[in-house]
């Protein structure tokens, strides 16, 4: 269940990939999240990568993600586009 | 939800007496005594005062009011370590109804431990909330309070651990005449424990003497229930643990006046697995005494105090010129600063009369005369050390002193004195002659000391050793034949014939400063001098041991001479040279089985942390591992056995073989024990299982990564877990707790020469409290890699024992983790199984059959055939078929088999109808019968044995046949078992059937042996058919669980959509109502033939608890979640999984709706290029 402000930013200002770490029959996701996260890694992760896949912002644990309000949330998405925006220019 | 709530607290408030009295209050005052003082304990108590005629309630109360709450919201830092209640009044209300009651005024004592940073003055806050009570009704009242409590200078000494506190006084005012009662409270540092007494094993109990009282006679002593601990086969120590009181009680003196003081000292022994130590100090105590009502009966009664006086007594009184004793002390001779002074005291006795050695009341059998104390009155800064007494005369338990003596004892004079000073003394002696004693009495003397400034630290060690020696060589009385004397283990006893002997070997003196009565020091001998490496190294050392515990003048002085600290403990290891000085020691800081490595390096005089490398040198006898058996990286190599290097905080451990000698082709299992400690708040440490699902925990790894000749069976097997859900993170996490053991098989093969074997490996893992988790990485920064492994030696000898293997129960597997299988305790599952089998005894196919079964016991009994064994073989029967139908479930699934079949979905399907069949059946739609010919034969076959004559023969075939015939009620529940175990390990199906027919079984035989047992169980009649109902009412809920699993598992993603939770929580709830319902009477079924006009209590009872049930699983219905046992067996909700964002408030939506590319990064990357859109990632899993 997702608030309205990370609701639209999610559905207008990004590409949404999701990495399901524990698929039996893909092991891709797995390879990426250790790419990203190091081996010792506990999801979820969030990350906001630009188009060549470089990493723009992270939520990795210890951040208590569970307990993050929506306007940290929706912070942490705002830094990702701006961040992705400055690359751009 | 709310509204049920809201509802109840509505209901509440209905029956809640009126509390018009608002002045009814509790009060609540802190009381601060003292100052906090930095790294020590600080007690602050609290004192409440309940209004008259109301109480309060202990923490524990078991009986049904609210105990005083009190939070603590501010601490200021300092850190609750303990707290400590009042005894309780124990009020009984009804037969095993009791309420613990507190009041009118208590004190609860909290103990802070000060942070070594805390200064200034700090503010401590709390609030409390207490239930008081009267016999009308009981009231609320809370309120909040605070403490000032002043930080006291640093400066202070520190005072080392374990503290000891003597809490003496008299329970109430005695009149004279009458008795008097003294409680002597000890409390030690938490952890520690003292002995008991008559206690058998090697711990100390605790010396008490009294030096002074005032008339007193006692008349009874009495010492609380010790906790009996069997460390050994016949080894047992009998403890107290943190705390005990001793009782005694007096006889007070009819001339008593106004206040009787009481004085004595103590000396205790308080030990942890560490070690143990010695304290003592002194205690006074003061009875307040009323006159007795009439004197002149007092008088005559004639059985008091005078007349017992001895002849002595008369010629006392108030001629104190013609004492009987005569005291005078004097010193040695001058001494330096910083040295040591000896005091002799003369005493002198007239003749024919005797006074009492110092421990006259601190040993056994305990001496009824006071002994002789001395006390300072002025010390001029003179420190008491040791005191030196003659050898006492025992006469019956009493340890006489007559004529001439002389105590020695010895003062540390401080580095600072100087000039001349004078000492004071007080002997405080009973003296008695044949007939009868004297009121103890003071003796003073006095004594001067000249003192010679100091010289420089060498000289003055030198000094010392002088002085040590001169009076060894003067102390040296026992018989010079003990010279050579050594104990069990090659130790000699006499120190300095030791010190000579090294002299003339050319050795180093090894010292083993233990105690007679210290458990570690035991296990150091057992377990740490046996091993051949540290035998070997000690063939270099003349050995001699010292204990710090038993009456021997020398030991005392040696111990007090050279123990490290003012507070140390045994077992202290001292290397000295033969000057007697002390290279190097080792105290006792670790537990015995961790030691040897350290033991090793302090024999070498190596660093323990190097000593590794020291082994690669070659210096050492060890044997290298055998080659090719590690590659270099392997880890560690060569070492002792333990825990290399060492991980102490979170638990303590522990790698050996299930024995110490072990036959060449045998069997052997190694132990890896972790004993996991508390954190801070006292909370456990916990380890994680293997197999947990959570994706969060770094479970418990062993990699074996070598051994010596052994050759490992199998992988390392995990006892079972306990299953933790975290409902903040939806996960589910399964804990190891308590002591884990993790056992792994190795044969020892057949051809494998005799000599010491190694294993070894490394532990992978995190200990963890609710707070988070430490890795596990080696202490010292040096070691190779941080990492963690274990050694484990085992001797390999023709005369080793067979295979001993240990078995646990290894951890059952549940597939995804959330199929929500459940998983009690092994135990408890027995259990149930036991109780279920000996609940369908109650069943309509069994009942009735039961008086003809003992019936057929007693006809059989009455032909000449043993009941017993006639019942024996009939109830073997019974337990054979099942079991062996549990045999054959666990042969069908096979070892791997058990552990898959919790996630087959066609398997559960097969269960799920199952269950159904049997609900159907237990419903009466139809009944479940074995097949007719196989009943037939078991019958015809009974018949025959009988007409043969074969009696027992008979039994077992009836045993069989009923087994049979009760299938209708027994299958099903049978059957349900079989299910749940066969979800489980693999010999879990055959152990749930030897408890469930064992169930069934026991009571039969009971009955068998005692028939008028039979009149006691219930009569036959429609509640049978009742019983029947309500277990077909569950057999419907567990298949629908089953069904859920089913479909849970053919799906990928987490949870069943259609039999989902809310499907399992309905089917629940109406199985539940229908129970109920059915329970009151509101329906009947097919089979049941009577009406039901009135509802028997047990009916009633049941009917409420299912009904209760039942409302209990509503609120699930709108999301609420339980508690974690039933949410382990709850499927969990239908997926919101994906990305749990917080919840903002506004419209919920579905994150799975949002336009994902599902595990498709490239294609992500792809379309961020097109779109110009960064990319949001989100790990996550369906677990």
């Amino acid at each position: 269940m997702v608030s309205d402000a990370v609701w639209s930013r999610l559905e207008n200002d990004f590409v949404l990939v999701s990495q399901y770490t524990d698929d039996k029959n893909d092991n891709r996701p797995k390879e990426n999240v250790v790419k990203y996260a190091g081996a010792e890694f506990a999801v979820p992760i969030y990350i906001i990568v630009d188009s060549e896949g470089r990493e723009l912002e992270r939520l990795v644990p210890p951040t208590n993600i569970a307990n993050l309000s929506s306007k940290e949330f929706a912070d942490f998405l705002d830094r990702g586009k701006k961040k992705f925006a400055n690359a751009a220019k | 939800m709310q509204y049920v709530g809201f509802a109840l607290v509505a209901l509440l408030a209905l029956f809640s007496p009126v509390a018009n009295a608002q002045d009814l209050k509790v009060k609540v005052e802190p009381i601060v005594e003292g100052k906090a003082a930095p790294g020590q304990e600080y007690t602050l108590k609290l004192k409440f005062t309940v209004p008259d005629g109301y109480h309060a309630y202990h923490k524990d109360n078991p009986g049904v009011s609210s105990p005083v709450k009190v939070t603590w919201k501010d601490t200021a830092g300092l850190k609750l370590a303990k707290e400590t209640w009042p005894e309780p009044k124990k009020t009984k209300i009804d037969e095993d109804w009791f309420e613990w009651e507190l009041g009118p005024v208590f004190e609860i004592a909290y103990h802070f431990n000060v942070p070594t940073e805390a200064k200034g003055t700090l503010l401590l806050k709390g609030s409390h909330d207490t239930q008081f009570c009267n016999d009308e009704g009981c009231l609320q009242s809370e309120g909040d309070f605070e403490a000032k409590v002043e930080v006291g200078t640093a400066g202070a000494a520190k005072e080392e651990l374990p503290k000891v506190t003597l809490a003496a006084k008299f329970a109430e005012p005695a009149v004279a005449g009458g008795q008097a009662k003294l409680t002597l409270a000890f409390t030690f540092t938490a952890g520690f424990h003292a002995y008991h007494k008559d206690n058998p094993g090697f711990g100390e109990a605790p010396a008490i003497s009294f030096t002074k009282l005032g008339g007193l006679k006692l008349a009874k002593e009495e010492w609380p229930e010790p906790t009996k601990k069997q460390y050994d086969e016949d080894w047992v120590e009998w403890e107290y643990k943190d705390a005990f009181t001793l009782t005694y009680t007096y006889d007070v003196p009819k001339d008593a006046k106004d206040s009787i003081d009481v004085a004595g000292q103590y000396h205790i022994q308080v030990c942890d697995d560490n070690g143990c130590h010695i304290r003592k100090s002194e205690f006074k105590a003061t009875l307040a005494v009323k006159p007795a009502g009439d004197t002149g009966e007092r008088r005559g009664s004639g059985n008091g105090f005078g007349p017992s006086l001895p002849k002595a007594y008369g010629q006392l009184a108030g001629d104190s010129d013609d004492r009987k004793l005569k005291v005078s002390a004097a010193f040695a001779g001058p001494v330096k600063a910083g040295t040591e002074a000896e005091l002799r005291i003369e005493f002198e006795v007239a003749a024919g009369y005797k006074t009492y050695h110092r421990d006259n009341h601190s040993k056994e059998p305990i001496g009824i005369s006071v002994p002789t104390t001395l006390n300072w009155p002025a010390l001029s800064g003179l420190q008491p050390t040791t005191d030196i007494w003659p050898e006492p005369v025992d006469n019956e338990g009493e340890w006489e002193l007559k004529g001439k003596f002389v105590v020695v004892q010895k003062f540390q004079v401080p580095l600072d004195a100087s000039g001349e000073i004078t000492l004071q003394g007080v002997a405080h002696a009973q003296i008695c002659d044949a007939e009868g004693c004297l009121p103890p009495d003071d003796f003073a003397f006095t004594a001067s000391l000249v003192i010679e400034p100091a010289e420089d630290a060498a000289t003055t060690t030198e000094t010392r050793e002088t002085d040590s020696t001169s009076t060894a060589a003067a102390s040296a009385e026992p018989a010079a034949a003990d010279r050579t004397a050594r104990d069990e283990h090659g130790f000699y006893l006499d120190f300095d014939y030791a010190l000579e002997q090294a002299r003339k070997e050319g050795k180093q003196l090894l010292v083993d400063f233990n105690g007679r009565s210290c458990v570690p020091c035991r296990k150091m001998e057992k377990q740490v001098f046996p091993l051949p490496e540290v035998k070997q190294l000690m063939d270099d050392f003349v050995i001699v041991s010292v204990q710090n515990d038993i009456q021997d003048a020398r030991y005392n002085e040696l111990w007090a001479k050279y123990k490290p600290s003012a507070t140390a403990g045994v077992p202290y290891y001292a290397i000295m040279d033969h000057d007697a000085k002390v290279l190097r020691g080792i105290g006792s800081t670790l537990p015995a089985e961790e030691r040897a490595h350290e033991f090793v390096a302090f024999l070498k005089g190596t660093d323990p942390v190097k000593s590794d490398e020291q082994k690669t040198t070659g210096e050492t006898s060890l044997p290298k591992p055998a080659p090719g058996s590690s590659d270099a990286s392997d880890w560690p190599q060569g070492l002792l056995p333990g825990m290399y290097p060492r991980v102490s905080q979170g638990f303590d451990f522990e790698a050996r073989f299930s024995t110490d000698k072990i036959k060449p082709g045998a069997e052997v299992t190694l132990e890896l024990r972790f004993k996991l400690k508390n954190n801070e708040e006292g909370y456990p440490y916990h380890l994680h299982h293997p197999k947990t699902p959570s994706s969060f925990a770094v479970p418990l790894e062993i990699l074996l990564k070598g051994a010596e000749g052994l050759k490992p069976v199998g992988e390392p097997q995990f006892p079972a877990w306990t299953e933790h859900y975290d409902e903040d993170l939806d996960d589910m996490n399964y804990y190891l707790l308590g002591e884990v053991v993790v056992v792994q098989k190795y044969l020892v093969p057949a051809d494998l020469k005799p000599g010491k074997y190694r294993a070894w490996g490394q532990i992978k893992g995190q200990f963890c409290d609710s707070a988070g988790c430490i890795s596990f990485e080696a202490e010292e920064p040096e070691a190779v890699d941080r990492q963690v492994g274990f050694v484990a030696s085992i001797e390999v000898a023709a005369d080793g024992s067979d295979s001993t293997v240990t078995v646990i129960e290894p951890g059952t597997e549940t597939g995804s983790g959330t199929s929500g299988k459940e998983k009690t305790g092994l135990l408890l599952f027995l259990l149930i199984a036991f109780g279920a089998g000996m609940i369908t005894l109650l069943t309509p196919c069994v009942l009735p059959v039961l008086p003809l079964t003992i019936g057929f016991f007693v006809g059989q009994a009455e032909k000449g055939k043993s009941s017993l064994l006639t019942a024996f073989i009939y109830c073997t029967c019974i337990v054979a078929s099942f079991t062996a139908f549990g045999l054959i479930t666990t042969l069908a699934l096979g070892a791997t088999g058990a552990q898959d079949i919790a996630t087959n979905g066609y398997v559960n399907i097969f269960l799920a109808l199952m269950f159904t069949v049997f609900a159907l059946s237990f419903l009466g739609l139809f009944e479940l019968r074995v097949p007719a010919f196989m009943t037939a034969w078991f019958t015809k076959k009974q018949m025959t044995a009988q007409k043969e004559g074969h009696g027992y023969a008979k039994a077992f075939f009836s045993g069989a046949a009923f087994s049979l015939i009760s299938f209708s009620c027994t299958g099903p529940i049978a059957g349900t078992f079989l299910a749940q175990a066969a979800t489980g390990s693999v010999w879990q199906p055959t152990l749930a059937m030897l408890a469930f027919s064992s169930g069934m079984a026991l009571p039969i035989f009971i009955m068998g042996q005692f028939p008028s047992v039979m009149k006691k169980m219930p009569k036959s009649g429609g509640w049978m058919n009742a019983m029947k109902v309500v277990f077909g009412f569950i057999e419907i809920g567990l298949a629908i669980m089953y069904l859920s699993a089913a479909e849970q598992s053919f799906r990928s993603i987490q949870a069943a959509e259609w039999v989902n939770r809310y499907m399992v929580l309905a089917v629940w709830a109406a199985v539940s109502f229908a129970s109920a319902l059915y329970l009151f009477g509101f329906f009947r079924m097919p089979h049941d033939h009577e009406d039901t006009k009135q509802i028997g209590v047990i009916r009633g009872m049941f009917a409420v608890i299912f009904l209760s049930f039942g409302l209990y699983m509503l609120p699930g219905l709108f999301g609420a979640r339980y508690g974690a046992i039933l949410e382990g067996i709850l499927p969990p909700p239908p997926a919101e999984g994906g990305i749990q964002l917080a919840v903002g408030g506004g419209e919920k939506r579905d994150a799975h709706d949002l336009p994902w590319h599902k595990n498709e990064l490239e294609a992500g990357l792809k379309a961020s290029k097109e779109s110009g859109k960064p990319v949001f990632i989100d790990f996550t899993g369906y677990n």
